[in-house]
């Protein structure tokens, strides 16, 4: 193994390190703070609901929304609980951005990017959950179960992808490169 | 006279909206929920994105 390849080792263990810590640290965050408080996951959700109404009300859909619940008249409804409200998500998109190495100010683009467009894809991802209990209630479980990997995870990769090249072109220097030896 | 007036338009205005007024329709059955599943699914690719990127740098 070459100096070279140590070092990359090194760096990837510091990854590994940084997004372990970092999702310690949300856990305990999630569980003691933010859980109960409920203020956080209640915004996403009722917000979520409140944007994927008004979008199919837009598209001609006539549908109620009822606190976490969304329905079309005569159709099972959809409920956002807070699993739903893609929070885990935007902290699991979050570990892999604070977590690779990057300039501080790539990084907060590529973190206000991330959690956007995740924003964006729950409320479209709630808005076909609610037309699916219209085409194809039978399939709904099939749909949900897959509609993450539909919805999500191919732009989350996708801009994971893009951070590490970003990353890669403008790291954040360490503390052997500001050494003078 | 005046305010009789106003009375009665405020009344029948009262009556109207109460009468209009709608509740949403009931649910029909338990509700459908969504929580995001296979999670470590797009954990694993991200570990492999970053163990790739890092490796494909040290060449």
């Amino acid at each position: 193994m070459t100096a070279l390849d140590r070092e990359k080792g090194n760096h990837l263990i510091g990854f590994i390190l940084k997004a372990f810590c970092f999702y310690t640290v949300w856990q305990i965050l999630y569980d003691l703070v933010l859980l109960p408080d409920g203020r956080l996951d209640e915004f996403l959700a009722l917000s979520v609901v409140s944007n994927a109404k008004n979008f199919l009300t837009i598209l001609g859909w006539n549908i109620y929304s009822l606190d976490r619940l969304l329905y079309i008249e005569g159709y099972k409804s959809v409920e956002i609980l807070n699993g739903c409200n893609a929070l885990t998500l935007m902290a699991l998109y979050s570990g892999f951005i604070v977590s690779f190495n990057g300039t501080f100010v790539n990084r907060a683009k590529f973190l206000l990017i991330g959690v956007f467009a995740i924003y964006v894809l729950n409320v479209v991802r709630i808005m076909s959950f609610s037309i699916a209990t219209v085409y194809f209630q039978h399939y709904w479980n099939l749909f949900h179960e897959f509609s993450p990997f539909l919805f999500f995870y191919p732009i989350v990769l996708y801009l994971w992808y893009q951070w590490t090249i970003v990353g890669q072109n403008n790291p954040t220097p360490s503390y052997s490169d500001l050494s003078l030896s | 006279m005046k305010n009789k007036l106003f009375t009665i338009i405020a009344a029948v205005l009262y009556l109207f909206n109460t009468i209009l007024a709608q509740d949403p329709p009931p649910l029909p059955d338990a509700p459908n929920q969504g929580p995001i599943s296979g999670l470590y699914i797009l954990a694993i690719g991200g570990m492999i994105i970053a163990v790739k990127k890092y490796f494909d740098r040290a060449r």
